[in-house]
């Protein structure tokens, strides 16, 4: 029999307007494949209740006739991203009771769009890690190999739609967290232009850097997702008022004549021989569909992970600043003073990378060292943008560049050394810092059979050329067709 | 170099209570992530205006207006985009998070001695 959780979403479409099976039977299976996929951890919560209540909806409209480019999809949500009445943790034990009495704009959308979420996706908590190991609800595993991490801080948006769980998940990206997890897991990846998608109702972790983006496992399909979540929102002030072109329409164009950039500073001799293989490869690939392969140079990107981790953690300190035991989340018992029931609540909600980022915040940001540090990181993220408006303008259409410096690790490999664990995220913070759309889409495979990734980076607001690069490369390619064996 | 006690006295401004046994290594850790972004201090920026922001943000100005509390309406499958307009919570919606509330107040240690 068919694994119908494991789809694209054109043949789940497919299938429900034929009446093959209903929205109700895609929806089940969707959360059996989650049941036994539990080994994973891809899911803090899973939400049959209310899935199977809209799957019935959904199958009423599609009786009526009804027709909508997701209408009966499947979908997770991010944990860091607020379902109402849905408890939403981001991860932290200090969120752990939190039951939002809203819907993020995204989430409003999505519904309204026809998908019916199965359930909220484990994560780094408050988004802050590369390897889904700083969850408080336990690590997400690799499905490729348990044994190795899925990448972070999206983990289990990865991990879930890697494993054929569900076709579309949403994660957020403020340093790499879609990318980086969507290489490591072997699948597609946007994190599209800063103020493209609302962030409100998406729990803040560094408000300038903070973007909502979709996984899949084709391009096409990423495209529908990304293209649903899209839009201004009065809601949120930095949510741009940009027309949202049809992304499904880029994809399947042709690539002939489209400069693509190759960093000169992304193709360093740190990066793995295995990485740089399969990228050679995927540039011979675009080559030989027309594209025009430039060496290009962004000459400050050595220095992009040590502006993010002082702006990062600053806006962290203050956006974190919220949780106080006071009005909502942990709250520490005991007859306490003001004071002391702050610092308990805190300290007993916040895991360890969390109080560490608060505390490198607040010392970039007090009195005599603010111009040192914080003020120092804002002016060398001007020189970072200019470098990508320099080459965006004036040399090339996108940009190819490896999305990590390795295939992925094993669990626990990095987790004493925080810098170890920030390095790793070199080539995808740049592309925050500078607000540009960034795509990650699977490349090829490690001698040890773990999924490889590249990154395309576009001009803002031109997720199109992205799509059109990324579906060029898909359809020369077969990498996305491949799929993990079943971990019980 | 920041030494432990640098460590208590920032833990104190962000109120968080460290456990004393992780102290020394917290301090190292934080250190070494300090040390590491010394390398800015070699780049010159004194012609480079600093950015907090990748957007042109502007102000958004519009009319006061009434928004009813409680009378959000629900999004419902539509398959369209036409996505309904939130409204405002009411006290209610937000109580229910409250740690520990005595009625429509929220309950907190004694602040004035």
């Amino acid at each position: 029999m068919t694994d119908i959780a494991a789809l694209t979403v054109s043949e789940m479409r497919d299938g429900l307007q034929a009446k093959r099976f209903s929205c109700v039977e895609l929806t089940k299976a969707c959360l059996d494949k989650a049941d036994s996929s539990t080994v994973l951890n891809c899911f803090i919560e899973l939400t049959p209740t209310q899935a199977l209540a809209q799957a019935e909806v959904v199958d009423g409209l599609i009786r009526q006739g009804k027709q909508a480019p997701l209408l009966g999809i499947p979908i997770g949500i991010k944990d860091v991203i607020c379902t109402k009445g849905v408890r939403t943790t981001a991860g932290s034990k200090i969120l752990e009771k939190f039951i939002p009495p809203y819907d993020a704009t995204v989430v409003r959308k999505l519904i309204t769009a026809g998908t019916v979420s199965i359930g909220k996706l484990n994560m780094d908590e408050f988004a802050m890690g590369s390897s889904n190991e700083n969850s408080a609800y336990g690590p997400v595993r690799n499905p490729w190999n348990p044994r190795y991490v899925p990448g972070g801080s999206s983990g289990g948006s990865a991990a879930a739609v890697a494993a054929g769980i569900c076709p579309i998940t949403l994660g957020t990206d403020t340093g790499g967290s879609i990318r980086q997890p969507a290489a490591f897991c072997g699948i597609v990846g946007l994190k599209p232009t800063y103020g493209r998608v609302s962030r409100y109702g998406v729990i803040a972790y560094a408000s300038s850097l903070d973007q909502v983006g979709a996984f899949a496992r084709t391009v096409r399909d990423c495209a529908l997702a990304t293209e649903a979540i899209c839009g201004a929102d009065p809601n949120d002030a930095t949510s741009a008022q940009q027309p949202v072109p049809n992304f499904e329409a880029a994809c399947g164009r042709p690539i002939k004549g489209l400069k693509v950039g190759l960093p000169k500073e992304y193709f360093i001799p740190g990066l793995s021989t295995e990485v740089r293989a399969s990228l050679d490869a995927a540039i011979k690939v675009l080559e030989g569909l027309g594209a025009i392969p430039v060496e290009i140079s962004l000459p400050h990107t050595e220095l992009a992970v040590s502006v993010y981790y002082i702006l990062a953690p600053a806006e962290a300190s203050s956006n974190l600043a919220r949780y106080d035991g006071i009005r909502y989340g942990h709250r520490a018992s005991g007859d306490l003073d003001l004071k002391t029931l702050y610092s308990r609540s805190r300290s007993e909600g916040f895991g360890r990378e969390v109080q560490r980022r608060i505390l490198v915040g607040t010392y970039v940001l007090s009195s005599g060292y603010y111009e040192a540090f914080y003020v120092k990181a804002q002016k060398v993220r001007s020189l970072l943008v200019k470098d990508f408006n320099d080459a965006l303008t004036n040399q090339c259409d996108v940009i190819l560049a490896p999305t990590t410096p390795t295939p992925p690790f094993e669990l626990g490999a990095k987790v004493s050394d925080p810098l170890t664990m920030y390095l790793n995220d070199i080539f995808t913070i740049p592309v925050n810092l500078a607000g540009l759309p960034g795509m990650s889409i699977p490349c090829g495979f490690s001698n040890d059979g773990l999924p490889i990734g590249l990154q395309l980076i576009g001009k803002p607001w031109d997720e199109a050329s992205l799509f059109q690069v990324a579906s060029a490369y898909e359809d020369a390619t077969a990498w996305h067709t491949q799929s993990p064996i079943p971990h019980k | 170099m920041i030494s432990e006690d640098d460590i208590e006295k920032l833990a104190n401004l962000a109120r968080l209570e460290l456990d004393p046994t992780l102290k020394p290594v917290i301090t190292n850790q934080v250190n070494s992530i300090l040390e590491y972004v010394q390398q800015l201090n070699k780049v010159d920026t004194t012609e480079v205006n600093a950015m907090s922001h990748t957007l042109e943000a502007t102000n958004v100005m519009r009319e006061d207006r009434v928004c009813p509390a409680g009378s959000q309406t629900e999004p419902s499958p539509l398959g369209s985009t036409e996505v309904p307009p939130q409204a405002m919570l009411t006290a209610d919606d937000l109580l229910q998070n409250v740690p520990d509330h005595s009625g429509r107040f929220i309950r907190v240690p004694l602040i004035v001695e």
